[in-house]
């Protein structure tokens, strides 16, 4: 019962006119820079900071909070319609999205995206408020060997991701790792592949790879290929958004499943929405009866990674309030807003601030149904862009590539490294490797590095550590399995050393 | 063994080139790792990951090797024009944004960018570069406060 | 010959003259501050709070910049670039000044001499903290237990020669027990892990776990710092509990670019020193565990110039640097 009065005192204050302002504000803004390619909520949020100083503290942090949240909703589009991800955890929406865009379907998978990325935020919502202080208690015990094994878990999971050679892809993984490791040793300090480059000693930025491999890479291979479609009226009927019953039937459960597994990866603080994607995009191909239709436009490669991201930014506020850990660089970033304001998250937060803690988590839901309204009728409008000829949609996109990626660090040098990767990924797709299992690689590298060192060196060298510990244990063992499973295949391609040209040269 | 002998499969060399590029990346993490210092199991050096990952990519490199020996796939075409408009593009971007200001840089993607495809309209691209000049100088300037000039002065 | 000297000393004289009008107007137009820290944190609201009262006084906006990256190589570097005109300035710690140009050869800058000093600000203390869990209440029982098992008491760190390894290189060196160092990207996964027991202790930033220690979770043993910490009044100093006194907190002050007229200086100076004369900043700071550290030009110059001493001195007794 307590919990209701709480949920009703947090309705309370969120649907005060300048939460519900201030809310709106926040989602609109997010959904812009999701859809902007490059231009992420870290961005938007580290420079609205000034803004919400003048604001009262709990109306700060819902519009804060409300343009990371709202710019994974729009990050899809551009995934979907250009096949370049706004943000990098939409990367492996891609995958799916863009070839049911290509199939004259952009508006049921923007629809299905927005419905599902709804979805998954309402309900790692409501686990939010009925469980906070379990999970934050549960994250705790995850200690560095745990979070090695469920890397390692997400790395393996990635490697069955793309189509094709199973083994070029784990290369793309290992390479992904290589590209992690310049930059600062978070162990020693020692420097590390940065040739006296003073802007590598934090390594190469993500958004620069990840704009590169997938944006610059697709615009090369794109230009001349005229990849413009005429957009009939019918197409952006409103009619023509909705799915048939078959897609909503198929999208249920990879919805729930995708879900499930980003709010469980996004509660413990540093794993990330980025892994949650990949996994849950995983797990469908896993269990999915005819595997070889992603890639292709299944609708399950789609619902399932998105629900997981917006889950897993969802839940990541989770050891955020309740123990004032913050799991990313964006959480850190909303937790310092708080502290400028003087509120200090922590275990007490929830019992000391309760208004702010149920306004906060009331005002997500507010804002999820603000995204969702928002969102329907910007369907039309995105679909719209398709009908642009490519010779000015790839320009523009240029631009906001090479200003996403430099209003990171306010670095030229990133735009430098988003050229050379724009190269090096074209020219891999050409050679059949594919670029997503290098992101994830990149994301994971430094964590895992830093994890596994950690471990060992809390078990002063002793392997035992990563099978005695029973969570670490059951990871060892789902990874074991995932890897047995995964040998026959390549075993089966390497012994016949042969496979179809149009595989080899796809396409991204 | 008689499929074999029937059409001998050729050895695939662009497919081979591309996993002996990975091997010599391996190659060079290993031997430039291990100048890193690769600690103890206790506690593990900087060296430790980066050779284990070069050693990796050399085996994972001769598996694929293998694997693409017989490899159908053609030579890949890479539009030489296309990219090296596109590098060049994002190049002075890179070089015109803290120098010559946001708005001069938009204008050198855009201008630059149109040489990719044949037969762009010099109007249209002004046009395009106009419009994406107010849009960048708004949102990013005014609105996102960034730390860039419009224009040099 | 004579036409030169004397164009040499009209230049000189117009030049003086310039420079003391120049001071004299100076600011007008908008100051940079450049922040080598994320928004969000101890050193953005130090640097927001000052820019925000600096303008006051001034009459010209102060803008916060954050300029992250590379242990403050990216932030120190691009002030150095700037003009030495008044108008661009840094947020100057530890790091910018002393470690970074240590430790990182390819930081390319002299954290001393390519630096004009203005003034010194504030200090976030490091505390020593165990988990309640651990049994242990003073930081002679932590001494005994490190002691009596070598190498198996561990503290966290933010990193390889961070204030958090030096202190806790002082600390192991004092009491004559050798204690594991393990290193963290920052100061939430160290306190995670020491709040869940996997580590034992560490010299940590107080704002990071004055929440922790309210609730109970975390049991403060000493402020690494002459004196106490403003949000926890009730905890000793390591001076005061019998052991050396520690000026290990994480300090942060307000530097120029080397060549910053002396009037500007003075200028700037006198604005910092009113600002943190006013009680409302320092509400602001102390509230959230920053406490305040001001000194004067002569006095900041001085101070980093010890700070450097000991940092230096510790990082190359410990073979921090080699261990790289």
């Amino acid at each position: 019962m307590d919990l209701f009065a709480n949920v009703a005192l947090g309705f309370e204050r969120a649907l005060s006119l300048d939460a519900l302002l201030f809310c709106f504000l926040g989602v609109a803004i997010g959904t812009f820079v999701g859809v902007l390619p490059g231009v992420g909520a870290m961005a938007a949020v580290a420079l609205c900071l000034p803004i919400t100083f003048y604001l009262d503290p709990t109306v700060a942090l819902i519009m804060l909070a409300g343009i990371f949240y709202g710019a994974q909703y729009g990050s899809s589009t551009a995934s979907i319609l250009l096949n370049i991800p706004g943000t990098v955890t939409s990367a492996v929406t891609c995958l799916d999205g863009y070839p049911m865009a290509q199939q004259g379907k952009a508006g049921v998978a923007l629809f299905m995206v927005t419905m599902t990325s709804f979805i998954g935020g309402s309900i790692a919502i409501l686990l939010m408020m009925l469980f906070t202080p379990t999970i934050a208690a549960f994250a705790l015990r995850f200690s560095s060997a745990e979070y090695f094994m469920i890397m390692a878990m997400g790395l393996i999971a990635a490697v069955t991701i793309s189509q094709g050679s199973t083994l070029k892809s784990l290369m793309m993984v290992v390479v992904g790792l290589a590209l992690g490791t310049v930059g600062t040793d978070t162990g020693s300090g020692a420097m590390r592949f940065t040739f006296g480059i003073l802007q590598l000693s934090d390594g190469i930025s993500l958004v620069a790879i990840a704009m590169g491999l997938f944006g610059v890479a697709e615009i090369i291979s794109s230009i001349g290929r005229d990849v413009s479609k005429s957009v009939v009226a019918k197409d952006i009927s409103f009619r023509s958004m909705l799915p048939s019953k078959a897609e909503i039937k198929a999208s249920v459960m990879p919805t729930l499943r995708g879900t499930g597994i980003g709010a469980a990866i996004g509660a413990l603080p540093g794993a990330g929405a980025t892994v949650a994607t990949f996994m849950a995009y995983a797990l469908e191909k896993k269990v999915a009866k005819d595997p070889s239709r992603f890639g292709k436009g299944a609708i399950e490669g789609i619902v399932a990674p998105e629900s997981a991201n917006n889950a897993a930014v969802q839940a990541a506020f989770i050891p955020t309030l309740s123990l004032g850990i913050p799991g990313d660089a964006l959480m850190a970033f909303l937790l310092g807003a708080m502290m400028i304001h003087g509120i200090v998250p922590g275990p007490r937060f929830l019992v000391d601030q309760p208004v702010m803690f149920w306004g906060l988590v009331a005002s997500f839901w507010i804002g999820n149904v603000f995204l969702l309204i928002l969102n329907i009728p910007l369907i039309g409008l995105w679909v719209r862009i398709l009908a642009i000829p490519y010779r000015f949609l790839y320009p523009a996109m240029l631009f906001f590539i090479c200003i996403g990626v430099f209003a990171i660090n306010y670095q030229v040098f990133d735009v430098f490294a988003v050229m050379v990767f724009g190269f090096i990924g074209f020219v891999m797709t050409k050679f059949g490797y594919p670029p997503a299992p290098i992101l994830l690689g990149f994301v994971l590298g430094p964590m895992m590095e830093e994890h596994f060192g950690r471990a060992l060196l809390m078990s002063r060298g002793s392997f035992d550590i990563f099978w005695q510990r029973p969570i670490s244990a059951v990871l060892l063992a789902i990874s074991l399995l995932l890897i047995a499973y995964s040998m026959k295949g390549i075993f089966l391609r390497v012994r016949s050393g042969a496979h179809a040209p149009e595989e080899a040269s796809r396409e991204l | 063994m008689t499929e074999q002998s029937q059409s001998r499969p050729v050895l695939n060399r662009w497919e081979l080139g591309a996993a002996a590029i990975f091997f010599l990346l391996g190659l060079y993490m290993a031997i430039e790792g291990s100048h890193y210092g690769l600690g103890s199991i206790t506690r593990i050096g900087p060296g430790f990951f980066p050779v284990s990952i070069g050693v990796l990519l050399m085996l994972l490199s001769v598996g694929v090797a293998f694997e693409v020996r017989h490899s159908l796939a053609a030579a890949p075409k890479i539009p030489m024009r296309i990219t090296l408009v596109i590098a060049v593009a994002l190049l002075s971007f890179a070089l015109l944004v803290n120098t010559a200001g946001l708005i001069p840089a938009i204008f050198a993607v855009v201008f630059i960018a149109r040489f990719a495809e044949p037969g762009n309209n010099v109007v249209a691209s002004a046009i395009l570069a106009a419009g994406l000049a107010l849009v960048g100088w708004l949102a990013f300037i005014v609105g996102f406060n960034l730390p860039l000039k419009p224009f040099w002065w | 010959m004579k036409k030169l000297i004397a164009l040499s000393v009209v230049a000189a004289l117009t030049a003086g003259a310039a420079s003391a009008t120049y001071a004299q107007e100076y600011p007008t137009r908008p100051i940079t501050l450049v922040n080598p820290y994320a928004a969000g944190g101890s050193a953005d609201l130090i640097a927001r709070t000052i820019g925000e009262y600096m303008s006051r006084i001034l009459g010209q906006p102060v803008v916060v910049e954050n300029r992250t990256g590379a242990a403050t190589a990216i932030a120190a570097t691009s002030v150095i670039a700037q003009p030495a005109d008044g108008y661009t300035l840094l947020l100057a710690g530890s790091p910018t000044h002393v470690i970074t140009p240590a430790l990182n050869p390819d930081a390319g800058y002299d954290g001393i001499a390519d630096f004009d000093f203005v003034s010194l600000v504030a200090s976030v203390p490091n505390v020593l903290v165990v988990s309640k869990n651990s049994g242990i209440t003073t930081i002679d029982q932590l001494a005994e237990r490190a002691l009596e098992a070598p190498d198996t008491v561990s503290y966290a760190s933010v990193g390889n020669g961070s204030l958090p390894h030096l202190t806790g290189l002082m600390f192991s060196e004092e009491i004559g027990a050798q204690m594991l160092h393990i290193p963290y990207p920052g100061v939430a996964p160290a306190t995670v892990d020491i709040l869940a027991g996997n580590v034992d202790t560490g010299f940590l930033n107080a704002p990071a776990l004055i929440a922790h220690i309210q609730s109970g979770d975390l049991v403060p043993l000493a402020v690494a710092a002459t004196t106490r910490a403003s949000q926890l009044p009730d905890v000793q100093t390591m001076g005061e509990l019998g052991y050396n006194d520690y000026e290990m907190g994480t300090w942060y002050g307000v530097s120029a670019p080397a060549g910053t007229p002396p009037e500007v200086i003075a200028k700037l100076d006198a604005a910092i020193g009113e600002v943190m004369a006013n009680p409302e900043v320092q509400e602001r700071l102390q509230q959230s565990g920053v406490d305040l550290f001001y000194k004067n030009t002569a006095d900041f110059e001085a101070f980093v110039a010890a700070d450097a001493k000991t940092v230096l001195g510790l990082i190359e007794s410990s073979g921090v640097k080699n261990a790289q």
